[in-house]
């Protein structure tokens, strides 16, 4: 059986029985189960309770014994010293997948309870995510978490020791970086699947195109560094390793029982392998999005298109100071881009244009100059205002609303909408048809509606300096990939 | 059926589990070379002498100039112990050296026992001194580390590490990706080591760390690079192994 077909019951369940879940909304195991239904489920969703005949709606069983159906995975957020009982009418009832979310076992030294479970889920033969886990994410419609964000779909697959940064940068998803996940995994303490076996699923699992772990300690070393190997000269990996500190290493052990490797360690494995590492978590979603989402950059020329110098300016020194260039223009290309540009602007690279209101010069004639030109491998751009910034800038006190200036700006706004989106249309064709990749920078985030338009069709918008590294750790990799030969 | 590897395994197993045996968990500087000599690692000529008679009749073996160092299983660290003697020219200068790494010996521990007087030839001046280091991780097993001696690793920290089994080009790129590395490859006319063998050596060095789970730590410091060609020669060892209970 393929890796992905024994993890089926986790990434595709057809019902799910809770454990936890009662009719106090704020309870964990209820509000797992509400994020479970707000994000589409389309199965069966079955409450299990001591007490209660009806849960939030659904009718509850009072044993998983009586529910005449089949479950396919059974998540459980109760008292941990019930965990091993119910695990045992669980196997009973043929439940194969479990996900464990209650602590209470090894991270606080109780080992003997962590055993039992795991001789409990050998007899059965029961897949366990966990204990002490924060769940699962797979697109589009299971979102087994207490973060009630579920992502859009897209191929970004990540696995974690740790449950906080698994599922709560679900957050900065939804109202900054709009990436696209395949598949978020919690590991929790890894009582019988564990790091190398979703690494495992990844490697097979075709939705998924780029890979993130945040790892303290693995627990089987040797074949985690040979899936590194294999896995990244096909599908990027980002990792974020942590505890190598004094301090890091007093706290991982305190976290998950983990003792971790130092530094130095790492980074050979990083150099062994060509894994990159990341040192926090936002560099890694953001580089995660990219290779999701964008081609990798064929060499390490890149074009600034910019409406302001210091942005500019910051970029090409962080560029050339970390192997990539920008190289000047020819005075050809720079001939091209001429008379579309404000007579002060400058067309050497960084392509200044100081300010400029014609959106369409800035966002579809220069891209598309550059982009077909051979002398550059990747575009970034600095600089975006959208319908939002009309809407804060009318936001003005009662008696300046209806000043026929006012109005006019605010009409103005409005009617930009439909205007940008088809410039935004231009870009997303740009991608695809010139084949480099192509980063937006700006201060917005996804309350303008234009960041979210463009990261959902795959154009990654960044903070200036976060595009300009995501750009630098990109044609890393590709130039791991040539000296690979692949 | 004649095995190399099976034999390696087995007179490194004996080494190691003689050392155990003692409830001793580093190697002196003899027994180090013994387990380096099964893996093929150079080590020169030296001899673990019992007396001084034994002492001078070796060094005439081998001839002058030689190293005597004092070996006891209760001194780990000789040059604080001041029970090194280098350069020795002549064998009046050895009976003087002998009495003198034994008698230092005792005022740095009163009741260190004394197993013997190793004795070695005086290593040539090489192209460089590099270490060979070896660690073993708790979660990803022996890691190699390569560097220049002295002052490069111990304030500049320029050294580089692999997680083993490592290929030829991996160790190849381990050396290049040191700043040091001009001063192996002909810096200012100089000559070029021998980085060949050096390549050989750290596999090697990987080998011996993957095949005896019981050494935590392997420090071969110094090791003279000769010119290409030449080879390498380990000048001192230290290893240490992983305390049982």
């Amino acid at each position: 059986m393929s890796k992905l077909a024994e993890f089926e019951g986790f990434f595709n369940p057809k019902s799910v029985a809770f454990y936890g879940a009662s009719n106090i909304m704020q309870k964990f195991g209820s509000i797992h189960l509400t994020n479970l239904l707000s994000a589409g489920f389309q199965g069966k969703v079955i409450p299990i309770h001591p007490k209660e005949e009806e849960i939030l709606g659904f009718k509850a069983y009072k044993n998983i014994k009586d529910i005449p159906e089949q479950i396919d995975l059974v998540v459980m957020a109760i008292n941990p010293q019930l965990i091993n009982i119910i695990l045992e009418d669980c196997g009973q009832k043929g439940v194969k997948h479990v996900i464990i979310l209650s602590g209470g076992f090894l991270e606080v030294g109780n080992k003997d309870a962590q055993d039992k479970m795991k001789k409990i889920a050998e007899k059965y033969d029961i897949k366990i995510m966990g204990p002490n886990c924060s769940g699962e994410v797979v697109t589009p419609n299971v979102n087994i978490t207490h973060v009630p964000y579920p992502p859009r779909k897209g191929g970004v697959s990540i696995v974690s020791q740790s449950g906080t940064y698994a599922v709560q940068p679900l957050i900065a998803i939804n109202s900054k970086i709009g990436l696209g996940i395949s598949k978020i995994i919690s590991v929790g303490n890894e009582v019988n699947t564990d790091l190398v076996d979703y690494l495992e699923v990844f490697e097979e699992d075709d939705e998924t195109t780029s890979i993130g772990i945040y790892f303290e300690a693995v627990r089987r070393g040797k074949e985690f560094i040979e899936l590194l190997d294999r896995i990244n000269q096909k599908k990027p990996i980002v990792i974020i390793p942590i505890g190598q500190t004094e301090a890091g290493t007093r706290s991982a052990k305190s976290h998950t029982a983990a003792i971790t490797s130092p530094g130095y360690v790492i980074d050979s494995i990083c150099e062994q392998t060509g894994v990159i590492k990341v040192k926090n978590s936002i560099d890694m979603l953001n580089l995660l999005n990219a290779f999701d989402s964008l081609p990798l950059p064929k060499g390490n020329r890149v074009a600034i298109l910019t409406m302001g110098g210091g942005p500019g300016t910051l970029m090409s020194d962080l560029f050339e100071s970390n192997g990539m260039q920008v190289p000047m223009l020819s005075k050809e290309l720079q001939m091209k881009l001429k008379p579309w540009m404000p007579e002060t602007a400058s067309t050497i690279n960084p392509i200044d244009l100081t300010y400029s209101d014609d959106m369409q010069n800035f966002l579809n004639v220069l891209p598309e100059i550059l982009l077909k030109s051979d002398e550059i491998d990747s575009l970034i751009f600095y600089g975006l205002m959208g319908t939002e910034y009309f809407r804060h800038l009318v936001n003005v006190p009662d008696f300046m609303r209806e000043h026929e200036s006012v109005v006019t700006m605010k009409n103005f706004g409005e009617m930009m909408e439909d205007f940008f989106i088809a410039l935004f249309d231009e870009i997303i064709e740009y991608k695809k048809k010139y084949q480099k990749p192509i980063i937006l920078t700006c201060y917005n985030t996804r309350e303008e509606k234009f960041v979210a338009y463009l990261q959902d069709h795959g154009i990654p918008v960044y903070y200036p300096e976060e595009g300009v590294w995501t750009l630098i750790r990109m044609w890393q990799y590709a130039k791991f990939l040539k000296s690979k030969n692949i | 059926m004649y095995n190399k590897e099976g034999i390696k395994i087995t007179q490194s197993n004996k080494i190691l589990n003689d050392i155990l045996a003692e409830d001793r968990y580093f190697l002196m500087e003899y027994e180090s070379k013994n387990l380096l000599s099964v893996y093929d690692i150079p080590v020169g000529e030296y001899k673990n002498t019992k007396t001084l008679s034994e002492a001078i009749e070796f060094a005439n073996e081998i001839g002058y100039p030689v190293v005597a160092k004092l070996m006891s299983p209760d001194i780990v660290h000789k040059t604080d112990a001041k029970v090194i003697r280098l350069n020795i020219k002549s064998e009046d200068e050895l009976i003087q050296a002998y009495e003198e790494v034994i008698a230092n010996g005792k005022d740095y521990k009163s009741d260190a026992e004394v197993i013997g007087v190793n004795i070695q030839k005086m290593a040539k001046k090489g192209v460089a001194e590099i270490i060979i280091g070896g660690i073993r991780d708790k979660n990803f097993g022996p890691v190699l580390m390569f560097g220049f001696g002295g002052i490069f690793v111990e304030i500049f920290k320029d050294v580089s590490y692999r997680v083993c089994p490592i290929t030829k080009e991996e160790a190849n790129r381990m050396i290049r990706s040191i700043k040091a590395f001009p001063l192996l490859n002909g810096y200012r006319g100089q000559p070029k080591g021998d980085i060949n063998q050096l390549i050989d050596i750290m596999l090697k060095c990987c080998d011996l760390l993957m095949k005896n789970p019981e050494i935590i730590e392997l420090d071969l410091n110094p090791v003279i690079v000769f010119e290409a060609g030449k080879g390498l020669m380990v000048v001192d060892a230290r290893i240490i192994l992983k305390e049982v209970n």
